[in-house]
Order: C-alpha cells, then structure tokens, then sequence
C-alpha cells in the first residue's frame, strides 16, 4: 500500500509541474492503442445457479447434502483492450508520465462443475445422478493507469501503478442426466460479481517510427492484487503479460 | 525480443501454476447415506458349531461442493490434500435379530438374538453393542470409494428347540431410519 499512496502522491506532485511545461516547452500529446493481455492466473469463485439449486431435480437428488457453495478455478484468460492515453514529459524531458485508460473485453473459457451421486453395492458401483454445469466465462473490463517512463529515442523502460475492474457477465449450461442418460438441458444465469486488481506495472516500449507522433510498441507486464472473500486465497497476486500498439497525435 | 519475453513470462508462470496446485482444497466432499441393506446366512465348515449371519449394505455418496471459506487456509500452503469426506448421514446406532421360531427356553419366539452373535474378528463384541460410523479417518485408510459393504456376525451356540428358523434382521440409524431384510427358514442345526 505504501508504493501506491507513494505512486499517488508522485502523480498529484508531478501534475501541476507538468502543465506548467506544457505552458513554457512542452505540450500534452494524446495516444490511442490496442493491446492484447494474458492474465495468469486471476481465480474465478463459480457458484451453482440458484435456479439449478432450487430446481426439483437437485432437492430430489442432493438435498440431503449440504448446501454447495463455490468451487475455485485459476483461469488463464486474453483481454483484447482499447487503450485512451496522454503524456506529459517532466521538466528535464527526462522523464515522461502517461495517464491512461482501458476499456476492454476479457474472455475466460468453459468451466466444468458436476455435482453427483453413485451407488456402491456390494458387487457394482455405478453413478446414477448427475448435474454438469458448464460455466462460460465473460468479462468487461475497465481500468486506469499512470506510468513514469525513460525518454530516449531508441526504447524506454517504464513502471507505474494501475487499478483494473473488471464485470464477470458468465452464463451457465446445465444438463441432468440420469443413470448416463441426458432427461434435461437449460441455459441460464449464476451469480456474477465484478472485482477491482491493483496492480503495479513494468515493461519496455518501443518507438516504431522516428517522429514523436508516431507509432508505439510496449511490452507490458503487471503484478495484480487479486481480492476476492469468495476465494479459497482471499488475497493474492498474479501476473500477466501483453504487447500494446499505440499511435500518438 | 518475442523469445525474450516468452522466456520471461515463462518462469513465473510456472510458479504461479505450482504454487496454486500446492494447496488446491477439495472441490467436493463425499456425503454418504445407507440406502438398503440385504442380509444372507451360511454355516462356517471349517470349524464345526459356526453359524454366520452376513449383512451387506448398499451407500449412496453424494459429491457436491461443501468445503467451508476458511481465512486460516493461506497459511496452510503447500500443506497436503484435505480429507475428501464430509459425513455419513445415517450411521447405524443399533443392530436387531430376531427369531419367529424358538431358539431355546430361554428364547421364545420373537425375542431378540443379538446376545447369540459375536461381530466377526472380535472374540467378545456382540451384536447388541454394534454401532457403525464412516469417519474421515475411515477414509484415510481405505482407498477412496471402497466403503465397509459387508459385516458378518458369528452364532457359535445351536437352538436347542425349533431347527428351522425365520431371521428377521432390522438395522436402526441414528436419523430413525431403519433397514429390514429377512433370511427365511434357515436350519440353524445343519452344520451339525
């Protein structure tokens, strides 16, 4: 928590400095770019479909078990994210800040979940219900950034902090089957939630061009603080990696 | 510079994999339940005067998700698997034989036999303090899913009125259920 009140702290001192440069030498220049992340491995807390749970066929053939809670699957998921971005360079030009922020859409797979019950007999044991549960995995996710990076001409090294949030939209398919044989198939809703990440960023970004106003590469890289009470670790980080084009006008 | 980063990306990966297999909970704990039972009786000859009453219970487990959130699991990482069991619904507290015929004078017709019967591989356990319980410690030792599906009871004394008998065995578990089977005319005399 401390380097991030340092982060905040360094961006509201820094601010005002650089809109003062922008007065004397130097001027705001905005970016707009597409970036493509992998995230490992962020968790997801799945929970049964409360019309599932309450349906006959799960009181008929589970009831008599505690109620489910959720299961955790570590995810490795690809968010495809449009990036708005400005920059600033600091008094010396040494430094340059970019502020940023990113709007994009983070899909996380199928998840499979089955809830069943066999029957052991002397001399057999066979399944007899059965209730899978395929949970897929959609997100919208939003965020924002700050950056301090090197100022050359050739690559820049950066670091920063950032805040990611992201709206699990997930649907569930479910299918019954008793004693192998499929009696019921639906689609429908499970509990969704929407999580904030911190996190703290590192990479490299590369000029593909001569000119100011021209093409950016990054490569990208994060630690994220993942806080989730539904979680089996309630409080962990993961990383992710990613490349980034952005043009500046 | 992509293979650079591929390299650098794929180190920590593999931490991150390792360390979120190293304390996976269990997803979903088996709940058991008792569902019939079925009873059967055969003379033991190898050793003479050796009755056997053989009970055989079916189960039926449930696998659904019920750990329990802990906030203490963190520091438990690297530690191993949990116990994948939660609990037999229906343990048996009590075990019934009857007889519809007369054992002796001592036991008319109707009366309870469960004195008359050592739990096998016990010299001094009788029926009539027989209780069961699967417990996470039951599923430790065993290998999963191979639950205790059949218990014998050992009848070393013979009838010494009625030979042919009608055994009515009842178990009794502790949520008031209770299983009935019958083992009908039995001669309790024909090892002699």
């Amino acid at each position: 928590m401390k380097t991030i009140y340092f982060f905040i702290l360094f961006a509201l001192v820094s601010f005002p400095v650089c809109g003062q440069i922008e007065n004397d030498t130097n001027e705001i220049d905005y970016r707009v770019g597409l970036s493509t992340k992998l995230f490992l491995i962020p968790q997801r807390s799945l929970f049964i479909p409360m019309s599932t749970y309450n349906s006959e066929f799960y009181q008929d053939h589970f009831g008599l078990t505690p109620p489910p809670l959720n299961i955790n699957r570590g995810v490795a998921t690809l968010q495809t994210t449009g990036n708005f971005a400005l920059t600033i360079n600091s008094l010396n030009k040494k430094i340059e800040f970019e502020f940023g922020f990113d709007f994009g859409y983070q899909y996380s797979g199928i998840e499979n979940d089955k809830f069943y019950s066999e029957v052991t007999a002397q001399d057999t044991t066979y399944r007899n219900a059965e209730i899978s549960i395929d949970y897929k995995l959609h997100k919208l996710s939003s965020g924002g950034y700050i950056l301090m990076k090197s100022n050359n001409s050739l690559f820049n090294v950066y670091i920063g902090i950032g805040l990611g949030h992201y709206l699990s939209i997930g649907k569930a398919n479910v299918t019954n089957t008793i004693l192998g044989n499929t009696i019921e198939n639906y689609k429908t809703k499970f509990k969704n939630y929407s999580n904030f990440t911190p996190y703290l960023a590192l990479g490299l970004e590369i000029p593909l061009g001569k000119k100011s106003n021209d093409f950016y590469l990054k490569i990208m890289g994060s630690l994220r603080r993942e806080v989730n009470n539904y979680n089996f670790r309630p409080n962990r980080l993961f990383i992710t990696g990613g490349i980034q084009f952005q043009y500046q006008f | 510079m992509i293979k650079k980063v591929i390299l650098i990306l794929t180190l920590p990966t593999f931490v991150f994999i390792y360390l979120e297999s190293c304390n996976k909970p269990c997803e979903h704990k088996e709940t058991l339940q008792i569902i019939n039972i079925d009873s059967d009786y055969f003379s033991d000859y190898t050793t003479k005067n050796r009755n056997i009453a053989q009970l055989f219970l079916t189960y039926e487990s449930y696998f659904v998700q019920n750990f329990s959130f802990n906030l203490t699991n963190k520091s438990y990482a690297m530690s191993k698997v949990e116990n994948c069991f939660n609990e037999l619904l229906n343990p048996i507290d009590s075990i019934s034989i009857t007889s519809k015929n007369s054992f002796s004078n001592s036991y008319p017709p109707y009366s309870e036999l469960n004195k008359l019967f050592r739990v096998s591989n016990s010299s001094n356990y009788y029926l009539n303090n027989f209780t069961y319980n699967y417990h996470e410690s039951n599923y430790e030792e065993d290998v999963q899913g191979e639950k205790k599906t059949e218990f014998k009871f050992i009848n070393d004394s013979l009838p010494t009125l009625d030979s042919i008998h009608n055994l009515c065995i009842t178990i009794y578990c502790r949520n008031g259920e209770s299983f009935k089977d019958s083992i009908i005319e039995i001669n309790l005399k024909s090892n002699l």
